[in-house]
């Protein structure tokens, strides 16, 4: 039962991490292990390393960009950013995911007989 | 009770993973290993655990993964499945080419001063036995099919494979020198971009960087052949309007080729295509210089046709 739920759980986070990453940045710059621990926490991806292949294909399109910046500690850390394209993308999603979790809704709501 | 499963020391974890992406284009793999290895050393200065550290970044094929996926897609893709079928048919034809030519020029190039002149280009075989003349075309043909082959091949075999067998194809026109070996020099260099074709660690910027170059050296290159006609003109070792012409399409071939015409290089494709019709035909006084210069003409047209347009196609997909 739970390996079910894993599995669908699985396959909705595959979809929407990108826009995870995007809704994170757009509060502020992040680098790469306050990204990874944050979205480990809200369990949206399973293994903190393959988000560094998605910020890598992100980049290439010009989703995200990456600066040097000294960090706390005295070293040079890798932070993220997101460009204006990306934020224009995060806005093509809220929209999208509204429209589709209240679609989803409806019909959920109505097969448990709540809504007739 | 949970399976225990040795974690991997973070050493071991950044080698292996290193090691999955090595089909990767190579700016691409540092940045991920890099980029992994900060994250680890980040962790440790937060006081986590090697073995914690590993655990969570997940294993190092479902890191790399999505990486491949997404190289062997690019192997998939139109173009790259179109380059390697164009030049699979090039291969295989300038192979055959080889293979006859390199049969029925034997005594022209053996005996040229001694043989009689009668027997020139009358038989295919020169009294050698039949069996004999045709084993060793089906030999030389084999070379023009093993080059071809890779074009077929499933990319990630094809790569190694191709590298190989332009190596093999260069042995064989180093070894037959410059008599036969001339004839296997399309082959050669088909060979050769067939490798630089399966080349799935060229990234786009690479593959631009390449172009750039092929282009002004080859709008120079393309130039060098008129200007030997123009000193031929000038020193009137050269006469009739042949020589103008050549001079004309030979400007027309470099000029464009540099400003990236496509008309440039379907020229330089075709007058390079001539030029080795011709060489065979006319097997005249300057036979290996028409030879030599039409592969040039010709693989710089087909370099081009292949690749230079890339980057137009490129940028239009990912903007739709």
């Amino acid at each position: 039962m739970f390996e079910q739920r894993e599995k669908i759980a699985t396959n909705i986070r595959k979809g929407v991490l990108e826009y995870c990453v995007l809704g994170s940045l757009s509060s502020g710059d992040k680098y790469g292990l306050e990204l990874a621990e944050q979205l480990t926490e809200l369990n949206l991806t399973a293994g903190e390393g393959s988000l560094y292949p998605l910020l890598a294909r992100m980049k290439a399109a010009g989703l995200v960009e990456t600066q040097w910046h000294e960090g706390g500690t005295g070293r040079k850390r890798k932070y993220y950013s997101i460009t204006a394209h990306g934020h224009q993308m995060l806005n093509e999603f809220r929209a999208v995911w509204t429209e589709i979790a209240g679609q989803v809704e409806q019909i959920l709501g109505g097969q448990n007989g709540e809504g007739s | 009770m949970a399976k225990v499963v040795e974690t991997p020391s973070v050493e071991e974890y950044l080698r292996e993973l290193n090691h999955l992406l090595r089909h990767v284009p190579v700016q691409l793999r540092h940045e991920l290993v890099a980029d992994i290895a900060e994250h680890i050393d980040e962790g440790r200065e937060q006081g986590r655990s090697d073995r914690e550290i590993v655990t969570a970044l997940g294993n190092a094929e479902s890191v790399a993964a999505p990486v491949l996926e997404e190289v062997l897609l690019r192997g998939a893709a139109p173009t790259m499945k179109r380059n390697r079928r164009v030049l699979g048919i090039v291969a295989f034809v300038t192979g055959l080419f080889a293979a006859i030519v390199s049969r029925s020029s034997d005594s022209t190039v053996i005996n040229m001063t001694f043989g009689p002149t009668e027997m020139q280009g009358a038989s295919i075989n020169y009294g050698y036995s039949d069996i004999f003349a045709a084993s060793q075309l089906l030999i030389f043909i084999s070379l023009g099919l093993m080059v071809a082959a890779s074009s077929v091949m499933r990319p990630r075999i094809a790569r190694s494979y191709s590298v190989a067998a332009a190596i093999v194809m260069t042995v064989v026109v180093i070894i037959c020198g410059t008599g036969l070996g001339m004839f296997f020099v399309p082959s050669m260099v088909a060979a050769w971009l067939l490798a630089g074709a399966n080349n799935l660690k060229m990234g786009a910027d690479q593959r631009d960087r390449r172009s750039r170059t092929v282009r002004i050296v080859g709008g120079i290159a393309l130039l060098l052949p008129s200007s030997l006609a123009v000193a031929g003109i000038l020193s009137g070792s050269v006469l009739g309007v042949g020589p103008y012409i050549f001079v004309a399409l030979g400007l027309a071939c470099s000029v464009g080729y540099l400003k990236s015409f496509r008309f440039a290089q379907w020229l330089a494709c075709i007058t390079g295509g001539l030029l080795m019709v011709m060489a065979i035909i006319d097997q005249g006084m300057l036979m290996a210089a028409f030879w030599l210069g039409g592969i040039m003409y010709f693989f710089f047209g087909l370099y081009g046709l292949l690749w230079f347009s890339d980057r137009r196609a490129v940028s239009t997909t990912v903007l739709q």
